[in-house]
């Protein structure tokens, strides 16, 4: 098995060499630490990811600068407007710029999906190498989170949102709780993999305290799940953010949010059909994105899933 | 077998016990004082006190909490503030939408994800491959809510063709109830559906590699039957944890999907409970959801034993 594998891969790698490559990725050989980097890079559907995300990202950024129109501003003259020269994308029911509303939805839902996956990855991390490390930890740590996982997430999350009221904060808070069992489990199972290798042992039997162990030695070889698990994290806490926004238990009304601009477009679905294209677009082609990203970085950093 | 389904069921009671602490928890997460809540902003100090010491508010957490479970077991999760009903009553009268269109959306997730993630492992790096994984690499990324309002937008505003925004009751009309709810088992099902295809397609891939699909092809049995009656059934096994956990997420999005399409099932009653701050329907559905999720899984895990004569849980 293993031998058809590097077969397959070396196949693959010979094919990639015989075409004219530009000189800098090629310079990365199977064999550097960076590989998985270039072969992210040979990948056209990560690389236009990639480039898609970072647009928003930049055009979020800039256009206030150049604009003097604003998300923000009201304008009951121009109520639901068709897209039209002086709006590209028409106006809502208040007469505010659609797509400029959306480009600045990207704000929203990246940074939660950013916060969201750093606080479920270091709750998750944390909670995962301690149960996997202490068998003792390990029945009571992880039934609390089997009780976490018997909620449907979307459902949890309305719970605990409903309780604590719509603000970001309390957006980030939900989702990190709601997907940490997720990231446990990841962690504990490689924890429990790495955890009877020799190298273990050996930093055992030189006296190396537990947390050493831990961090040092087991935590470095759980990270490539972990990081691509973290990829799938952001694009899962995207759609949960945006549900939630569009139940009205989400970020507060009157944060430009795609979740938000859908629930108010939905309201005029008959009259205003680019209210609801823009949000729903740029939320599909984010998520996909992210997606594709992930799924290629799984591909770069674990050969064995490329052949599916 | 018996023995463990027995098993099976003690395990539900302290998974259920943590759903519990967890639901209960929530209820004090809750901001401000429920008596207040339900009395209105005009009721004055004593009148709150005096509904505190009737509604146990004044005892210590972990007597409420035995009260309140003891409740929960015997199927009692208390009085709606606004609907003036007991919250099981409410429930069970807006079960049907909720239940029949997570049924609806599992089915569909099934018929179209399992055939296409065959089709796409049997002929694997063809064109009709990649249109498959295309499908299923979108479907995934389409959050159900916003296929809901483009099928709104298209079928219902645009063409006119199918209904949206009522429901109808499947015994008083099987037609009529079925045309208005393809769409939300569209919209429910469709990631469902992509998410199984994946697996389902590299799973026969995995299985297509074993050496005893391989045996059966070089015994001259025909390809057919070598896929469906050799290799399908050993790839069906992983599928079948995938649909358990799409039980959970279906019932999750049934939730998302019914508010989109007015569908008035216990989703919806969430939803505007959200702004009633009618805690009580909340924790309630949620506690009612989670329950059935549980089960469903158990479902899922005694259906193994019977596709898989390898699995002989504990004999």
């Amino acid at each position: 098995m293993a031998t058809s594998e590097r077969r397959t891969a070396g196949d693959a790698d010979s094919l990639r060499e015989a075409r004219p490559k530009k000189g800098f990725l090629k310079r990365i050989s199977p064999q550097s630490r960076w590989y998985w980097a270039r072969q992210m890079l040979e990948n056209p559907w990560a690389v236009g990811s990639m480039l898609f995300i970072l647009l928003l990202i930049v055009t979020a950024i800039i256009w206030p600068f150049l604009s003097d129109n604003y998300p923000f501003r009201l304008n009951p003259v121009d109520r639901l407007q068709e897209p039209s020269r002086d709006f590209l994308m028409g106006t809502d029911q208040f007469g505010r710029d659609v797509l400029l509303r959306g480009v600045f939805g990207v704000r929203v839902s990246l940074s939660v999906g950013l916060a969201v996956m750093a606080l479920s990855g270091l709750m998750g991390a944390m909670i995962g190498l301690l149960a996997g490390y202490y068998p003792r930890l390990d029945t009571p740590v992880m039934r609390v989170m089997d009780g976490i996982m018997a909620f449907p997430p979307i459902l949890l999350a309305i719970a605990v949102m409903a309780s604590l009221g719509p603000s970001t904060g309390n957006v980030i808070f939900t989702l990190g709780l709601v997907y940490t069992p997720i990231v446990s489990r990841l962690v504990r199972g490689s924890t429990l993999s790495v955890k009877n290798q020799l190298y273990v042992e050996a930093a055992q039997s030189i006296g190396v305290r537990d947390f050493g162990i831990m961090f040092r030695h087991i935590f470095p070889n759980t990270l490539s799940p972990l990081i691509v698990q973290c990829t799938f994290i952001i694009a899962l806490a995207i759609i949960a953010e945006s549900s939630l926004s569009f139940l009205g238990a989400g970020v507060p009304p009157e944060t430009p949010t795609w979740g938000r601009m859908l629930r108010d477009g939905h309201q005029v679905i008959t009259r205003a059909w680019w209210m609801i294209t823009v949000p729903g677009v740029l939320l599909f082609m984010t998520v996909l994105g992210l997606n594709l990203i992930g799924d290629s970085l799984r591909d770069a950093i674990d050969p064995r899933s490329r052949q599916r | 077998m018996t023995q463990y389904i027995i098993r099976r069921l003690l395990l539900l009671v302290p998974v259920m016990l943590i759903v519990g602490i967890m639901v209960f928890t929530l209820v004090h997460l809750t901001p401000g004082d429920p008596a207040a809540v339900i009395l209105g902003p005009d009721a004055s100090s004593s009148e709150v006190e005096a509904l505190r010491e009737q509604m146990g508010f004044n005892e210590p957490l972990y007597v409420q909490f035995v009260l309140w479970f003891g409740d929960v077991v015997r199927g009692d999760l208390g009085q709606s503030y606004y609907l003036g009903e007991p919250v099981t009553r409410a429930l069970l009268n807006r079960a049907e939408p909720t239940i029949l269109l997570t049924l609806y959306s599992l089915t569909l997730a099934i018929i179209i994800g399992v055939p296409i993630g065959i089709v796409s492992a049997v002929k694997q790096n063809t064109f009709i491959d990649r249109l498959a994984m295309m499908f299923a690499i979108s479907g995934v990324a389409i959050p159900n809510f916003v296929l809901g309002i483009f099928l709104i937008m298209f079928f219902a505003v645009m063409l006119g063709w199918l209904p949206s925004g009522r429901y109808e009751n499947i015994l008083d009309d099987p037609i009529q109830h079925w045309r208005h709810m393809i769409m939300p088992t569209i919209a429910l099902g469709f990631s469902s559906a992509a998410l199984l295809a994946r697996l389902v397609r590299s799973s026969m891939l995995d299985t297509l590699k074993e050496d005893y699909v391989r045996t059966a092809f070089a015994k001259g049995v025909g390809f057919k039957t070598v896929v469906t009656r050799h290799a399908l059934r050993n790839a069906l096994i992983p599928a079948v944890t995938v649909i358990g956990y799409s039980v959970g997420t279906l019932l999750g999005g049934a939730v998302v999907t019914e508010t989109v399409f007015s569908l008035p099932g216990m989703g919806r009653l969430v939803v505007n409970s959200i702004a009633r701050r009618d805690y009580p329907i909340i924790q309630g559905a949620v506690m009612a959801i989670a329950v059935g999720y549980v089960m469903a899984n158990l479902i899922v895990d005694i259906i193994y034993v019977y596709i898989d004569p390898r699995i002989r849980y504990g004999d």
